[in-house]
């Protein structure tokens, strides 16, 4: 669409006396392959293509949505759409568009639609070979493959106007393995901001292995005692930890509506010292990063929390000028159907000093969490859960036998106060986020922390 | 979109049939939705949007191709029949795959509600205004409603496939939803409240207030109990969501790909023998039912779980074939923009003989449970759960004081066994139904 036609859509979505207007034009090319059985089963290719136009009055927020992208349909969205402001009389106008800077572009170095689809089929077929090879308990492998190539294009009454690109590629494999009546199953994924070089860092082989590894391991496990212990969360866990228990009460659109626990704490000592949780769109090929985020502001390094002191929240446009704030480009969607949250990018808690031998030997009794699965939390209060999908028992400051079934649940900011120990380590596993409906490609990244006083959920005799 | 579907369909099955399909399908929809949310009774947000688009499905040498548009011009539907075709040519073979036939007897529903359209804005705004007031009214805890919503959608869908299928069918659902915050001595809850329907005239701002109020009340002052291992009773939403998570089990597909505990026991007691379990595509008023399924086979009612025994899986085409039977009616499709796969339709537990209060009643020592968190961690699987759990303690059979912060865990295979008790009250939650439910026996991670 011309800028031209952007500005004529603009002012049919202010002319009712709004304060502002947004377009938000996506085209998603994707392709997802799955195999099962050793089998191709399912590929699914397609563009998806639509607009959604935002309009804000006040207080009062319209969003239309279709996938008719013209001229005409657009006018008559924002008319529709401009009918929030109705009571409302602002003299906002469209400013000359402008197109901020961004600190960083993601450079994708082989694109996924340059690859041939035999090459990326042979990568399934791989990795599910090598699952199946690795034990015969292993009964089943799914493996999928995704590539996702969403070019958008943003403009706002206030002059805004960015067009972006945003290439993402992901592989996952998950293993099912079966001993008399027990089935269990590994799951090992990878994802970038970046083409095919993914699979430089780690071969679709190498990730196939993993989750049967993972699998049979779980098979031999024993069911996880149960009760409050000391844990370490290995730094290839993850981040679900900082995820769940501070990042999303740190969103700002949570705070303002009094639905986070970390409300009102601005400038507060509300973590360990030890602890210094960041939120960083800009580093290069993360699952979660970003040029611009999906109201065209730059993505951004934002230090959320800084030796356990609360320095910062994440705004988006609409929480930012509600407070004054300054906008941390946290604006993000899932799609042109939705309208932007305040969403994490790549969220992690910075290194510590200690080393990770020191911290397992300084364990009596406890839990090694090695890899997390998913997790949610109750924004309010702070009270998560997140499962352990790998897990072992500390004895004596060693490392003993894996266990199965085990959940850890806690209270955020409690859990942050009660770390002990960071380790000088850091990792990152990447996620899809889920918020009010929408997901979003998130990474999160952790050094391993020492947390005492953390309850341990499982089905084994409580300690 | 005006859309001809007779003459769309005749000529893109066509073209397919041209570039060498044995067999193809259209499947066309067409959606609207409208979402309103309120805030001290003015609009914070609404949403509104049109959607529309065409999949299609062929058949090559055993093979399975898709491919999926927006767009409804002759040349992209060109573009599509190419683009399914060579899709096509990367799939595995696999000898049973087949578009059902037509001549199909179909259920007769009525799951459109004009009245939708007939009703103004500013009327469904009012019953968010109603909801909201009916959740503040509920206790003086209440301190303020996040907000309250309404919302509401139509869809229109058509499917055609060259073995004589051409189906159409349009239904309504419309909601209320609330968020309430209670407050007492500084400790904050919040509680969620719905109610849906396919039907206007049966939304009722009192129950989706009421429940919003009730939760956001009934935990404040909450606290950790000991560990142990202790009776519960599951409110239905929160039973509702655990059979949610089985029914990925009654999968035929999973069955035959190793990825079901319930594989190989057809004919043996899963489960306790006071529980049934029920997928039902053609109940009336109901949100998830439709005359035909996404590849247009007739819907059914299907017993799973008859007096805990297990009676039945659920299938598809592909997979019914592999397993030597017929389709159920459960080739579910979300989109245009996807495939069919495996999936439940209305699935319920049927109601019991309990009242609620005779199942608390029974218990000597245990948790009522009122929420979950980390539902989506489950494995269905291997069945291992482990769950955050809040709820209001039961002693000697009867309410105590409320609880949070602990984990209830164990094997979905077991929970299954370990339902003794299930209540008169039968309530869906969306498509997924439930009564209030006692298990026996689980175990509870506390302090």
């Amino acid at each position: 669409m011309q800028k031209k036609e952007l500005k004529e859509i603009l002012n049919a979505a202010l002319s009712a006396g709004a304060d502002f207007a947004e377009i938000f034009i996506e085209q998603k090319e994707s392709t997802v392959i799955s195999c099962e059985d050793s089998k191709i089963e399912k590929i699914n290719t397609g563009i998806d293509y639509g607009m959604g136009i935002r309009v804000i009055a006040g207080e009062s927020t319209s969003y239309v949505h279709s996938n008719d992208v013209s001229l005409n349909n657009g006018i008559q969205m924002a008319k529709l759409a401009g009918t929030v402001a109705q009571e409302y009389r602002s003299k906002a106008t469209v400013q000359e568009f402008q197109m901020p800077g961004a600190s960083q572009q993601p450079t994708v170095v082989q694109r996924p639609e340059q690859v041939a689809f035999d090459d990326k089929i042979a990568l399934l077929k791989v990795a599910d070979a090598e699952a199946r090879a690795l034990n015969e308990a292993i009964q089943q492998v799914s493996v999928s493959y995704s590539d996702v190539t969403q070019k958008v294009l943003i403009a706002n009454s206030e002059g805004t106007c960015v067009e972006d690109e945003r290439v993402r590629v992901r592989f996952a494999c998950n293993s099912i393995a079966r001993k008399a009546d027990q089935i269990q199953t590994g799951f090992s994924s990878m994802g970038g901001t970046c083409g095919f070089e993914l699979f430089e860092e780690k071969s679709a082989a190498q990730l196939g292995r993993e989750s049967a590894k993972r699998a049979m391991t779980l098979l031999e496990a024993v069911p996880c005692p149960t009760g409050k212990m000391t844990v370490i969360i290995g730094s290839e866990a993850g981040g679900t930890m900082v995820h769940e228990a501070c990042g999303h009460g740190l969103e700002g659109d949570l705070v303002q509506k009094g639905l986070s626990a970390y409300a009102g704490k601005l400038g507060q000592q509300v973590a360990s010292e030890k602890i210094t949780v960041v939120d960083d769109a800009t580093i290069a090929g993360k699952y979660g990063s970003y040029a611009y985020d999906d109201e065209g502001n730059p993505g951004e390094k934002t230090v959320l929390i800084e030796n356990g002191v609360l320095v910062q929240y994440m705004n988006d446009l609409q929480t930012a000028r509600r407070t004054g704030a300054v906008c941390t480009g946290n604006g993000r969607r899932e799609s042109y159907r939705e309208k932007p949250l305040t969403r994490m990018s790549n969220t992690y808690i910075a290194p510590g000093n200690d080393s990770v031998e020191d911290m397992i030997a300084s364990v009596e009794y406890g839990l090694y969490v090695k890899r997390m699965g998913g997790g949610q939390v109750n924004s309010l209060n702070g009270d998560y859960v997140f499962d352990v999908a790998e897990g072992y028992l500390i004895e004596h400051g060693q490392i003993t036998k894996a266990v199965r079934g085990a959940t850890l649940a806690g209270n955020g900011p409690e859990s942050l106060r009660n770390v002990e120990m960071v380790g000088n380590d850091l990792g990152y596993a990447i996620g899809t986020c889920g918020k009010n409906g929408q997901s979003a490609p998130v990474a999160d990244a952790q050094p391993t922390l020492k947390i005492h006083g953390l309850t341990v959920g499982g089905t084994g005799s409580s300690q | 979109m005006g859309l001809d579907f007779e003459k769309f369909a005749g000529t893109g099955l066509q073209k397919a049939k041209k570039m060498g399909a044995e067999q193809a399908e259209l499947f066309v929809v067409k959606s609207r939705s409208l979402e309103v949310e309120l805030k001290d009774g003015r609009i914070d947000e609404i949403k509104q949007s049109d959607s529309h688009g065409v999949g299609l499905r062929v058949i090559k040498g055993n093979r399975q191709g898709f491919s999926f548009s927006t767009d409804f011009r002759a040349s992209a539907l060109d573009k599509m029949v190419v683009q399914a075709m060579e899709n096509s040519r990367y799939h595995d073979e696999d000898e049973d795959l087949y578009f059902p036939a037509g001549g199909q007897v179909y259920p007769q529903l009525n799951l459109y509600d004009p009245a939708l359209k007939q009703h103004s804005l500013e009327d469904k705004m009012q019953l968010a205004q109603e909801t909201a007031e009916t959740a503040k009214k509920w206790h003086q805890q209440v301190s303020r409603i996040e907000r309250s919503g309404y919302e509401e959608g139509e869809v229109a869908m058509w499917l055609a496939n060259s073995n004589g299928i051409l189906q159409h069918q349009a239904g309504t659902y419309c909601g209320l939803f609330c968020l309430a915050l209670g407050e007492k001595n500084g400790e904050q809850q919040s509680g969620y409240g719905m109610d849906s329907s396919v039907s206007l005239a049966a939304l009722s701002p009192t129950k989706a207030g009421n429940m919003a109020g009730k939760r956001a009340v009934q935990l404040l002052g909450a606290a950790p109990v000991n560990s142990g291992v202790m009776d519960l009773v599951l409110e239905p939403m929160i039973a509702a969501q655990i059979l949610g998570i089985i029914s990925a089990c009654f999968s035929g597909e999973a069955v035959r790909k190793n990825k079901s505990f319930l594989a190989d026991k057809v004919g043996q007691l899963v489960a306790g023998t006071e529980v049934t379990l029920i997928d039902d595509g053609c109940m009336a008023q109901h949100l998830a039912s439709g005359s035909f399924d996404g590849e247009g086979t007739a819907t059914q009612r299907t017993v799973l779980v008859e007096n805990g025994m297990l009676k039945q899986y659920l299938y598809d085409c592909l997979s019914a074939k592999k397993a030597g039977t017929v389709s159920t009616g459960n080739g579910v499709r979300g989109s245009y923009k996807g495939t069919p796969h495996v999936g439940t339709t209305n699935y319920y537990l049927a109601a019991g003989r309990y009242s609620p209060e005779q199942l608390i009643s029974s218990v000597e020592q245990g948790i009522y449970v009122t929420e979950i968190l980390g539902a989506h961690t489950a494995n269905p699987v291997s069945g291992d759960f482990s769950f955050g759990a809040s709820g209001i303690l039961i002693e000697h059979g009867a309410l105590s004081r409320p609880v949070r912060g602990v984990t209830i865990a164990g094997n979905l295979q077991q929970l299954l066994q370990k339902i003794h008790g299930v209540g008169n009250d039968l309530t869906f939650y969306g498509s997924h139904g439930a009564p209030t439910v006692r298990i026996g026996q689980i175990a509870v991670s506390g302090i």
